[in-house]
C-alpha cells in the first residue's frame, strides 16, 4: 500500500492493492478531515474530480480512484456485475486503512457506489450522486443499445474520429482541454467501456436505491443525458436532497463550482 | 495478481510513474522513446522475467509522469531519472535505452560511471549537427488538439509512418500514448537534436549494447556508432521503430545474452 498524507495544496498520485490488483487514485485535501471517495463515470478516470477536489480539499480528505479497466488501474479478467466494481473499491478503501467515508459517483461511479451502503453498512457516512441512474428495465434496455460500443480499434483509424464524435455528442467538446482529456482516457479503456456500461444496463440500481440508509444527495443537469433518471430518482427517494447544476454530463469540469459548492453544502451538515 | 507492479517516485517536479517486475539478479532500467511509455517495455520484460529487478520509468510529460513545464536539455530529464532511481534506493544497474531513452541513458553512463554497470541501446543516436538539424525539421511539429479532432488521425499515421501499424493493438497504445504527450513530444525531440549524442558516448566506459531494426528510422547510425566503438556488442534487431513490441524475443535475447555475458 502507498500512504500519501493528504495536503490541500498537493494533488498526489498513488496505487491501492485489492484483490485483484493495483487501485490508481489521486488524493487532495487536508489529512484528518473527513474522507470524501469519489467514483467516475465510463469512461473517464478520477482526473474528472480534480477541479471539484481542488475546492473541497481546506476540508476533506478527497480521493478519486480509477475503476478497474479505467485510467491507471489493473486491468480486470472479468467484471461480472457492478458489484465487482464495489467489491474491489471497498477492498481498496481497507488498504489505505479508510473506514468511514463520504462517497460521491457520477454515473457509473454512482452505481457502484449505490452498494457500498446497502452491502457495507455502517461505513458509509453519507451518499452523492450526480446523475443517479434510477432507470426501469425497459430505460436500461433501450439505453444499452446506445451506449455499449461505441468506438473499436480498426486498422484505418476512423475510430479516433468516432470516439472523438461521441465524446462532442456527451456535452464534452465544452472546452477542448476537456474533450481532449476524455479522449484519452476513453482510448485507453476502449474495452472496459463496454463492459462496465453493459453492467450498469444489467444493474437493478432502483432497489439498491431504495434500501440506501445514509443521508443521500441527487444532482444533475437539466442536458446530461440521464436527466430523466435524475427526476425519477427524486421520486423515488423524495427524503434525499436535490441539487441542479449545470454542464451537460460533464458537470465536474464544466460546473466545477456548483457541484463542489453542492457537495460542501451537503457534507459539511453530515460530519464525519 | 499481477507480479508487475506500478508506482510513483517523487523526483523533479513532481511525481515519476514507473513500472517494476523484480526478479533475483542485478537492477535493469528501462527508459522509453518518444513519445512512448514505459508500457512499450513490458513484453520485453516479461520475457527477462526471474532474473533481473526491472524498472522502466515514465519520463516526465509522458505516461503517467508529471508534465514538466520546461525542458531546456536532456540533461533535465537524466536528473529527474537520477534522483527517482536514487528515490527508489538503486544504486548500481545496468540501463537499457530506446531512441530517446538511449540520450538519457548514454548521460548517465557518462556521468555516474560508478553506478551504471553496462549501457544498452536501442537505436543509438550517432548523429551530426547537420543531420540533427534535418530530424529537427520531421521529428518536432506538435500534435496539438483542433477542436474538429483532426490531430488524432494525423497520429495515427504519422505512427503508421514510424511501423506501429505492425499491430493494431501497438498501434492503438502508441497513438493513446502520443495524443496524452503531446507537449511533452515537443520538449524532448528539441532536446534530443541539441544533443552532441556522440561526444557523451565517446566518455562512456561501460560494457556497450547497440541494436536497431533495418527498418527503424535510427538504423543508418548503429553502423556509424558500431565503427566508432568497435568494444560494444551489436544486435539487428526487427520491428521498425518498436523492436521492442513488435521483435520482443530478439530484443530480450540479445540484452539476456550480452548481460550475461558481462557478468561472466
Amino acid at each position: 500500500m502507498t500512504v500519501e498524507q493528504a495536503r490541500p495544496d498537493r494533488l498526489r498520485f498513488g496505487y491501492a492493492d485489492c484483490r485483484d490488483g493495483q487501485i490508481h487514485y489521486r488524493r487532495q485535501g487536508t489529512a484528518g478531515k473527513p474522507v470524501v471517495a469519489f467514483y467516475h463515470q465510463t469512461a473517464s478516470s478520477g482526473a474528472m474530480f480534480e477541479k471539484v477536489m481542488a475546492r473541497l480539499a481546506d476540508g476533506y480528505d478527497c480521493i478519486a480512484f480509477d475503476t478497474p479497466g479505467f485510467g491507471y488501474s489493473y486491468e480486470p479478467a472479468e467484471v461480472d456485475s457492478v458489484g465487482y466494481y464495489t467489491d474491489r473499491m471497498m477492498e481498496a478503501l481497507d488498504d489505505l486503512g479508510i473506514e468511514r467515508f463520504h462517497a460521491c459517483g457520477h454515473h457509473t461511479g454512482g452505481c457502484l457506489a449505490v452498494e457500498m451502503p446497502v452491502r457495507y453498512p455502517g461505513r458509509v457516512l453519507s451518499l452523492a450522486m450526480i446523475g443517479p441512474v434510477e432507470a426501469t428495465a425497459e430505460q436500461r434496455a433501450e439505453f444499452r443499445k446506445h451506449f455499449s460500443a461505441p468506438f473499436k480499434p480498426e486498422p484505418s483509424g476512423a475510430y479516433l474520429d468516432e470516439a472523438w464524435r461521441y465524446l462532442a455528442g456527451i456535452g464534452a467538446d465544452q472546452t477542448l482541454e476537456l474533450h481532449h482529456r476524455e479522449l484519452v482516457d476513453h482510448l485507453r479503456s476502449w474495452e472496459a467501456l463496454t463492459v462496465a456500461f453493459n453492467r450498469v444496463w444489467d444493474q437493478d440500481f432502483a432497489a439498491f436505491h431504495q434500501r440506501v440508509d445514509c443521508p443521500m444527495l441527487h444532482m444533475c443537469s437539466r442536458d446530461d443525458v440521464i436527466w430523466p433518471f435524475y427526476e425519477q430518482a427524486r421520486a423515488a427517494r423524495p427524503d434525499a436532497e436535490g441539487v441542479v447544476v449545470t454542464g451537460a454530463d460533464f458537470q465536474c469540469d464544466v460546473d466545477a463550482d456548483g457541484v463542489a459548492g453542492g457537495l460542501r453544502d451537503f457534507l459539511d451538515r453530515q460530519g464525519g | 495478481m499481477s507480479d508487475m507492479r506500478f508506482g510513483y517516485v517523487d523526483a523533479g517536479e513532481g511525481q515519476v510513474h514507473y513500472r517494476r517486475l523484480r526478479g533475483d539478479g542485478p537492477t535493469l532500467v528501462f527508459l522509453h522513446q518518444t513519445a512512448s511509455s514505459s508500457a512499450m517495455w513490458e513484453a520485453v520484460m516479461r520475457r527477462l522475467a526471474g532474473g533481473y529487478d526491472m524498472i522502466a520509468l515514465d519520463t516526465p510529460g509522458f505516461g503517467g509522469s508529471y508534465d514538466p513545464d520546461e525542458v531546456p536539455s536532456i540533461g533535465y530529464y537524466t536528473g529527474v531519472m537520477r534522483e527517482a532511481l536514487g528515490a527508489l534506493g538503486v544504486d548500481r544497474y545496468h540501463v537499457c535505452g530506446h531512441h530517446t531513452g538511449v540520450c538519457v541513458a548514454v548521460e548517465l553512463a557518462a556521468e555516474d560511471s560508478d553506478r551504471v554497470l553496462s549501457l544498452s541501446m536501442i537505436g543509438p543516436v550517432q548523429l551530426t549537427q547537420a543531420e540533427r538539424d534535418e530530424f529537427r525539421k520531421h521529428f518536432s511539429t506538435p500534435f496539438a488538439p483542433t477542436a474538429d479532432g483532426g490531430y488524432l488521425k494525423r497520429t495515427f499515421d504519422y505512427l503508421a509512418g514510424l511501423g506501429a501499424d505492425g499491430d493494431l493493438a501497438l498501434h492503438h497504445r502508441e497513438t493513446a500514448d502520443t495524443v496524452r504527450a503531446w507537449r511533452g513530444r515537443v520538449q524532448a525531440y528539441n532536446a534530443v537534436w541539441d544533443q552532441d549524442f556522440p561526444a557523451l558516448l565517446a566518455r562512456v566506459r561501460c560494457p556497450k549494447l547497440m541494436m536497431a531494426a533495418r527498418d527503424d528510422v535510427l538504423w543508418p547510425y548503429l553502423e556509424r556508432a558500431a565503427e566508432a566503438h568497435p568494444d560494444a556488442v551489436t544486435a539487428v534487431l526487427a520491428g521498425a521503430n518498436f523492436e521492442p513490441d513488435l521483435d520482443p524475443d530478439g530484443t530480450a535475447n540479445a540484452l539476456r545474452d550480452f548481460l550475461a555475458a558481462k557478468e561472466a
